[in-house]
């Protein structure tokens, strides 16, 4: 398994976990609080969720990096299959942006502004790192 | 198994012939990681034509020597699941 490949994987997981993390949180604090989801205080777990995977990826990436110093990390084939899966992830992503705008020049609950982006964005990066681990296993 | 390019090759044979030459060693050549090399070996990834030009000059013989088009994409398949044996 090339460093791409294992960090795509590892980022793949992280996004996973946050995502799923930041659900539960926000799913429990209905339920506890006896509230809709869109009305508990869901900005200080979104913050978190976003800061600490984003944290997490950096510093495995640090650690992989580190690991492997001084060997050839990268070449065109993980250039290639980066810029082919970054394609496929651009459009939810680009939706997704789009979408936020729309919600915010309509004054939309900032929830949903917020959401979509946060949703949007989670599939644009599971679209990517998914396309690019299909094309080290089978191929471009 | 994953998809093949219609490109096949003999770089297994000729790492084998140049005194069993590592896939390890091939990348360092080139300067390409080794799961590449198993890839292009494997027929699952179609190196440049700069890429390909270096390899060939590693083994020190023409680019058609290693690499070979088909119009074929079960043959070049089958080719490139013999090269992976």
């Amino acid at each position: 398994m090339t460093f791409e490949h294992k960090q795509t994987s590892i980022g793949l997981a992280l996004g996973l976990l946050s995502f799923a993390a930041y659900w539960v949180v926000v799913l429990i604090r209905a339920g506890t609080d006896g509230l809709p989801f869109t009305e508990v205080a869901w900005q200080g777990p979104l913050l978190v969720a976003v800061i600490a995977g984003g944290v997490a990826y950096a510093a495995t990436f640090g650690v992989l990096r580190w690991r492997a110093r001084g060997e050839v990390v990268t070449d065109a084939r993980d250039r290639e299959i980066a810029m082919h899966a970054e394609l496929a992830g651009a459009g939810p992503t680009g939706l997704a942006v789009l979408a936020t705008m729309i919600l915010l020049a309509l004054d939309a609950d900032t929830f949903w502004a917020a959401h979509v982006l946060f949703v949007g964005t989670f599939l644009g990066t599971v679209i990517t790192a998914s396309v690019a681990l299909a094309a080290y296993r089978e191929g471009l | 198994m994953g998809r093949s390019t219609r490109v096949t090759n003999h770089i297994k044979a000729m790492r084998f012939q140049a005194g069993e030459m590592t896939q390890a060693e091939l990348a360092a050549r080139i300067g390409v990681t080794r799961q590449t090399v198993i890839a292009i070996e494997q027929g699952r990834y179609s190196p440049s034509l700069e890429m390909a030009f270096q390899i060939a000059r590693v083994f020190g013989v023409p680019l058609d020597s290693v690499f070979n088009y088909t119009e074929d994409a079960d043959a070049a398949g089958a080719s490139a699941r013999h090269q992976g044996e």
